[in-house]
């Protein structure tokens, strides 16, 4: 019996020390876009989960101010708030990578339900092609 | 009595193992997501400045003639200590690889021009067909400027930050805002119940 409650009292200690660091969680404003079958030339899902969660309803782009601005339009399918990491990434006419600033991940959180368009505008105005990179929150 | 030794003995060495083997560096991406602590991090930062740059970028105001902006600083009215020259320094190094925008060094080293200009001028180390010369510096056509400022609130182990930023930019001659846009960010934190 000592020996169980000695046990337990290890158990709850490592849970504490390892388990119970400080958890934050950003909400930022804004989004990006994810993908089905039809939009996977410009968005790329690493998670099933979120693929299963997440649908990409539209894509749109246009040049704008000799910019190419782009909106990914997607939609939380289920009833449960989530939240996803987007990063867009810009190349050129030959497929070369044109550095951003949109080469880091932006966090987003989508509620329930809901539609949220992920915009990026490409950073020169060589930018003809992109990619959308969609992954769940680490 | 030595049944509860042995055991405290483990506990000990397992806790001890686990503080032991968290000590460890390895580098990591800088566009990762950083949610370490609730204070201002580089994702807010770099979050901000890509909102602000895609907003800019395609407003009218830039046209086609790269006006030269002259970058003011950005207030920090919130409590924390943030270094609003890393948010300029962000988003001016991107406007200007745009190659939309042209920025005037005045606002960060016009010290440094001065006394270089004094420099080729005065001491005569200086080939004269190269001088420089003095009163020839292009006026800015715009300034950059704003502010970023939070609420926090604190309740038992939850604490919500809030922060926004707001940007400008005013047309020097007329003194119209030309441009101005705002980022939100909301950030919140939960301690462990024994405050770790």
């Amino acid at each position: 019996m000592k020996k169980l409650l000695g046990l337990g009292f290890t158990m709850v200690l490592f849970f504490f020390i390892s388990a119970c660091a400080p958890t934050t969680s950003s909400n930022i404003g804004g989004g990006q876009a994810l993908g089905n079958y039809a939009f996977s030339n410009y968005v790329l899902i690493n998670n099933r989960a979120l693929l299963r969660n997440l649908q990409i309803t539209d894509i749109k782009s246009k040049m704008e101010n000799e910019l190419l601005k782009v909106q990914v339009q997607v939609i939380n399918k289920t009833s449960k708030n989530f939240s996803f990491d987007y990063s867009f990434n810009w190349f050129d006419a030959n497929g070369f990578q044109i550095a951003g600033l949109g080469e880091h991940w932006t966090p987003v959180i989508i509620n329930g339900n809901e539609v949220k368009n992920l915009i990026g505008v490409g950073p020169t105005s060589e930018v003809r092609q992109f990619k959308v990179r969609i992954r769940k929150s680490r | 009595m030595t049944k509860k030794k042995t055991i405290l003995g483990i506990s000990i060495i397992i806790i001890a193992f686990t503080v032991i083997k968290c000590s460890r560096v390895q580098y990591g991406s800088p566009g990762e997501v950083e949610t370490l602590t609730e204070e201002f991090g580089s994702t807010d930062l770099q979050t901000i400045a890509e909102k602000m740059v895609q907003s800019l970028l395609i407003h009218p105001v830039l046209g086609n003639n790269r006006p030269v902006i002259y970058v003011s600083r950005i207030k920090n009215k919130t409590a924390e200590h943030i270094d609003t020259k890393s948010i300029t320094d962000k988003i001016s190094t991107a406007l200007l690889k745009s190659g939309k925008v042209r920025f005037t060094a005045a606002s960060e080293i016009n010290q440094d021009l001065i006394e270089q200009l004094e420099y080729q001028g005065k001491t005569g180390l200086v080939d004269p067909t190269t001088r420089k010369k003095i009163g020839r510096q292009i006026g800015s056509d715009y300034m950059f400027y704003g502010e970023i400022t939070s609420i926090e609130k604190k309740a038992g182990r939850k604490k919500d930050i809030y922060y926004k930023i707001t940007l400008k930019l005013a047309d020097i001659e007329t003194g119209i805002i030309e441009w101005a846009d705002e980022k939100e960010i909301r950030k919140q934190a939960q301690k462990g119940l024994l405050g770790f």
